[in-house]
């Protein structure tokens, strides 16, 4: 394996400083002039007609500076899903009528917050209620409440796909009897398959909502200049790119009139990807004000008004052969969406695409619908449709591996796809480590000696995920620039917002790499959509595969120009120098060279003022043009897919049915680490964050109220619960990563979810059939078992 | 959040006096970790908040073997786990703030605020009422004192009267050959208690001379198990004893279903917190 000087090191995080000294500067940190303060007001009410909003008496306030209603701004939509198939259906405010408790209904810009809040108490909103759904079985069946009339796009709009010029066209689907979105993926023969098999088994799982608990809550601040008509924005977000295509947008404000400042983001999670109505309302208020505003969401409507991560009931049929070969997979899925689509239907399509890089089974269908209910909206959270499937299918792969015998790691091992399988939409494993993360987790936390053996209420498991490294989505590309200083370091412009996954910190180590600098000669500009070029950002784990890679690129570049110069300053051939040290020198003789500020002197001055610029940018998937179908799963997804196997040590007291998790261990396969203490720092987060999925989370509705919508009742696993964690390096390098690297961000929660379940089972015996494991659940099933 | 009025206090005889003239409309604020969080939420909207929290003659820890533990409303959660001298005459105390939220909230929050606050789940009440605890209540009027077993009237309230302070906890000398315990359940560590109990055992002669047991979580207020004591009473425990007093506290319990978990779990709670807080009660004694 190549050696590195930079690459492979690690380094502090550069961002680390300023965030523990306080220095950060964070959305709810800007101040501008004459800033104005909003509000928004939220529906009381899960389903209702709006008869009438009175806001007189709150405009009357003093200190109030605008009040506004959906008929303000009637007929903006907005939405993650925005396609000829799936038009964005979501009002920046409820128009004739509210869908869900939390629904923005108005809002209010005031000289500050208090005042804006007392204007909140005197809008006085007329509801006419009508009967809500909940349930999604419920809501699909015939007489159910329809949320959603005909989607009919207003005449001329264009959906987000055709502004993006990639749209195949498409008659938009009309919801019926709440079915907002459906998948239908397959190959081989299922039915075929069934039929050959000598066991089949079917099991279903409920997992329910659960938030994504960004240290920092959503919030945006909006400067609009009248005269010039710029509209500069503060954001929590995980990149600028769709946040200003949405406000542009709905707002109608050219898109190069918008920009997007840097900002420090106390994390995201999938949780901010998509624009938001209090961001769109900020940009609203500040343009019809003329004057700053600033809009923070307090914690509780962060669980109501925002999103949580997708709810799903997975059924999962298997067909084996006695030897353990799977043969045939059925999937069946019915999400909760909530009242808008969310990111529903790229989950429902994931939720195959994220799994079918792991087993060979020949023979795959998968359905899934998407149903309206009057419930809060779902997105993302990292890992996006993975663990749901994997919590499903992993505790299902133990319980055939118990039915019939077989030993859980060696049935999974015998299915593993193999390196270099192409699969069905042409996506190619050339790189494929996880027969060695499970092995490599198997030994380190000495399965064999402990599976079936730790005594009751002791258990071990075991579970595998997989995860892409970016996709064909907007902007379809990440460019980015590095040019050299005047001392020889170089400047380094990088559009990929920094919100805890590291890029400020390894996109340096991987442009220092390739110019023989330190990443302290590394100046960073990132984050901004003004300075820096077109960025995919992370999405679908393309952060480091995608973004980093353009920067790579670009260094690239700029190193064949400073070689080219430098070639010619010392009459040598470009091939038989090299850099290090701010210098370029023979090979052969290393006191021989001369110094980048020397080249880049001299490139001004014979190359017409030449101050040697690289640029570089990469596409996710370079050969697609088209994005894949969401709902038949066909065309290409990703480039590349990193992989994680997980295993998790746990006790269960008999008694209270209460798990505890005594250690993790997480094998990864992130292609190449390019900073080992970023990728411990993101896999333990995961492993914390997998935790709490399996064992606490879950943000519940009473008809349609979330009722544990604060950190008091909606508890996370906080520095105490913690267990102790081993992270090991499984890494198969891909020939199309910067430096072999894949992404690390987003895999391996669900595998650690699903490790703890499995854990759990092996402790236990017990079936549950839903997250979390709460100790009640455990508990019932102890006393079931006893029964018998 | 309403507006309000914030009245810093320097003396006790300063705070009184304001709470008899403001009664319902002033609130008393110590740490103030339960009272922001009501404020925020629009659960009470006082138009005075009186802060006691620098008046020096509430923060205080005495002890002698004959008046017991005296300690001041002020005393924070922090405090009863690092003292010393708690931690050799009373150990379930320091012991049980180690479950109580984290050190953040124990650094601010005091003993005269969660026990006036009266959350059900409120994790020192069993513990003080096993070990017999009474509170002082000190007004413009004069002064009473309270068992804090009969402190406790129902969710979040309590018999101090609007015009009245909480000023001190007292607790008195532990008998000889005594040991007490306390068990929380909650999911995540130190997390929303959905059962706990407490107990108490004084052994005299290889019989238990007397037992208390108090429950929390499962019901209004932290409650006695009068039917386990009972069954505990003048007997020689074993582990037989301890399960039948054990489902006696379980069937004494009263608890609720919420978001947290069902009634018919905490019950099942119950019976396991009891047995455990008991058995390690009387380890406690026998090897006091
Ligand atoms: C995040 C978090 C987690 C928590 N977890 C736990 C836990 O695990 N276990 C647990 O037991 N508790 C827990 N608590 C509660 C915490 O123990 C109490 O909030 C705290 O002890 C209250 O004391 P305080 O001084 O802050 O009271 P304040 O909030 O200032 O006051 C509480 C109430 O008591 C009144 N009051 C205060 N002092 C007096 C007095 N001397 N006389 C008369 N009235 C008075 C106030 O008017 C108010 O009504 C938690 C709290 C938080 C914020």
């Amino acid at each position: 394996m190549a050696e590195y000087r930079v690459v492979g090191k690690g380094i502090p995080r550069k961002d680390g400083i300023e965030k523990v000294t306080g220095e950060a500067k964070y959305t709810f940190d800007v101040t501008l002039p004459g800033m104005l303060y909003a509000k928004i007001l939220r529906s009381v009410q899960a389903h209702a007609r709006i008869v009438n909003i009175d806001t007189s008496e709150a405009e009357k306030l003093p200190g109030v500076r605008a009040v506004i209603t959906g008929k303000d701004t009637q007929g903006m939509k907005f939405g993650f899903v925005d396609t000829p198939r799936y038009p964005a259906e979501q009002p920046v405010i409820a128009e004739e009528k509210v869908r869900f408790i939390g629904e923005s209904v108005a809002a209010v810009a005031a000289v500050d917050e208090d005042t804006a809040n007392k204007a909140l108490d005197l809008i006085e909103v007329e509801y006419e209620p009508i009967p809500a759904t909940f349930d999604p079985e419920e809501a699909m069946k015939e007489g159910a409440p329809q949320i959603h009339g005909e989607q009919v796009p207003a005449p001329g709009r264009k959906c987000a796909w055709q502004d993006w010029g990639v749209a195949r066209a498409a008659r938009s689907y009309n919801p019926v009897n709440n079915i907002g979105a459906a998948v239908n993926i397959s190959y081989g023969d299922s039915e075929k398959g069934f039929s050959e098999a000598d066991y089949i088994r079917d099991d279903t799982w409920v997992i329910p909502r659960t938030n994504h608990a960004c240290m920092e809550p959503h919030g945006a601040v909006a400067s609009y200049h009248p005269l010039t008509g710029h509209l500069d924005l503060w954001l929590s977000h995980m990149g600028f790119e769709l946040k200003r295509y949405w406000i542009s947008k709905t707002l109608e404000i050219p898109i190069s009139k918008l920009r997007v400042h840097k900002t420090f983001i106390g994390g995201a999670f999938g949780g901010k990807a998509q624009v938001f109505d209090h961001e769109i309302i900020a940009a609203f208020l500040s343009r019809k004000l003329g004057k700053p505003v600033k809009l923070i969401l307090p914690r509780d409507e962060v669980f109501t008004s925002t999103n949580n991560s997708i709810a799903l009931k997975v059924n999962v049929r298997k067909g084996v052969k006695k030897d353990g070969t799977i043969v045939a997979q059925h999937v069946k899925l019915i999400s909760d969406m909530g009242a808008y689509r969310g990111s529903v239907p790229v989950c429902l399509f994931l939720c195959h695409s994220m799994r079918d890089s792991i087993y060979n089974i020949p023979n795959l269908t998968h359905e899934g619908v998407g149903v309206y209910t009057n419930k809060s909206t779902t997105m993302a959270k990292r890992g996006h449709g993975s663990q749901q499937m994997t919590t499903a299918i992993e505790s299902q792969m133990d319980w055939i591996a118990e039915d019939l015998g077989l030993n859980p790691v060696e049935f999974r091992l015998k299915n593993l796809r193999k390196k270099g399988d192409v699969l069905a939409n042409r996506d190619t494993l050339n790189s494929f480590g996880l027969p060695d993360c499970v092995k490599k987790a198997v030994e380190a936390s000495n399965w064999k000696e402990k599976r079936g053996k730790l005594g009751p209420g002791h258990g071990i498991g075991l579970a595998v995920s997989s995860m892409f490294n970016g996709s064909g989505y907007w902007p379809f590309t990440a460019g980015s620039i590095v040019r050299m200083n005047h001392d020889g370091t170089v400047t380094l412009y990088m559009g990929q917002a920094e919100f805890g996954q590291g890029p400020t910190t390894t996109t340096c180590q991987l442009v220092a790499e390739e110019l023989g600098l330190e990443v302290e000669d590394v100046n960073l500009i990132d984050g901004d959509s003004e300075l820096c070029q077109f960025d995919y950002n992370n999405f679908l784990s393309g952060g480091m595969f995608v973004s980093c890679k353009a920067c790579l690129v670009a260094a690239q570049d700029l190193r064949q120009q400073v070689l080219k110069v430098a070639a010619e300053m010392l009459e040598e051939d470009a091939e038989d120098l090299n850099m290090l040290e701010r210098r370029v020198y023979i090979k052969e003789d290393p006191e021989e060279g001369v110094a980048f500020d020397e080249i880049l002197r001299y490139s001004i001055q014979k190359h017409g003022g030449d101050p040697l610029i690289g640029k570089g940018f990469c596409k996710p998937v370079p050969e697609i043009e088209f994005y894949p179908s969401l709902s038949k799963g066909s065309g290409r997804w990703t480039d590349a897919y990193s992989f994680t196997a997980a295993v998790a040590e746990v006790s269960v007291d008999a008694e209270t049915g209460r798990t505890k998790v005594e250690h993790i261990w997480v094998g990864d396969d992130c292609g190449r680490e390019i900073n080992p203490l970023i990728c411990e720092g993101q896999l333990q987060s995961q492993a914390v964050m997998g935790m709490g999925d399996a064992l606490f989370e879950d943000v519940m509705f009473s008809e349609g109220r979330t009722i544990n919508a604060n950190f008091v009742d909606y508890e996370i696993p906080r520095a105490f619960d913690i267990p102790e964690i081993t992270i090991i390096d499984a890494s198969d390098p891909d020939p199309n990563g910067p430096f072999g690297a894949k992404e690390i961000g987003e895999c391996a929660r669900a595998a650690v979810i699903g490790s703890i379940v499995n854990a759990v089972y092996d402790a236990t015996k017990v079936k549950v059939d839903s997250l979390p494991l709460h100790p009640e659940k455990i508990f019932r099933g102890l006393q079931e078992k006893a029964k018998v | 959040m309403r507006e309000f009025e914030y009245l810093r206090m320097n003396t006790l005889q300063e705070a009184c006096s304001l709470l008899s003239e403001y009664k319902d409309e002033a609130k008393v604020l110590a740490g103030g970790q339960s009272l922001l969080t009501l404020l925020k939420l629009n659960m009470i909207s006082p138009s005075y908040l009186i802060d006691i929290k620098f008046i020096p003659e509430l923060n205080y820890m005495d002890f002698d073997e004959k008046e017991g533990l005296k300690m001041g409303a002020l005393t924070t959660h922090r405090t009863v786990e690092k003292s010393p001298l708690l931690k050799e005459k009373f150990t379930v105390l320091p012991e049980t703030e180690l479950v109580v939220a984290s050190v953040q909230t124990r650094n601010w929050g005091t003993i005269g605020g969660t026990l006036v606050h009266a959350d059900p789940i409120g994790d020192i009440a069993p513990p003080l009422i096993v070990l017999d605890s009474r509170v002082k209540l000190i007004s413009a009027d004069g002064e009473r004192t309270v068992p804090l077993a009969e402190f406790f009237v129902d969710f979040f309230m309590t018999v101090v009267e609007e015009n009245e302070l909480l000023c001190e906890i007292q607790i008195p000398a532990l008998p000889a050959h005594t040991g007490v315990a306390y068990q929380k359940f909650s999911t995540i560590e130190a997390g929303i208690k959905i059962a706990g109990a407490a107990a108490m055992v004084s052994l005299d002669d290889g019989l238990c001379k007397d037992a208390k047991i108090a429950l929390s979580a499962v019901a209004p207020v932290p409650m006695r198990a009068l039917k386990a004591e009972e069954i505990l009473k003048g007997k020689p425990l074993d582990d037989r004893l301890i399960e039948q007093a054990a489902q006696a506290a379980a069937a004494e319990a009263d608890p609720v279903t919420d978001m947290h978990a069902t009634d018919e779990y905490r019950r099942e709670l119950v019976k396991v917190l009891v047995k455990r807080a008991a058995k390690m009660a009387l380890e406690r004694a026998r090897a006091s």
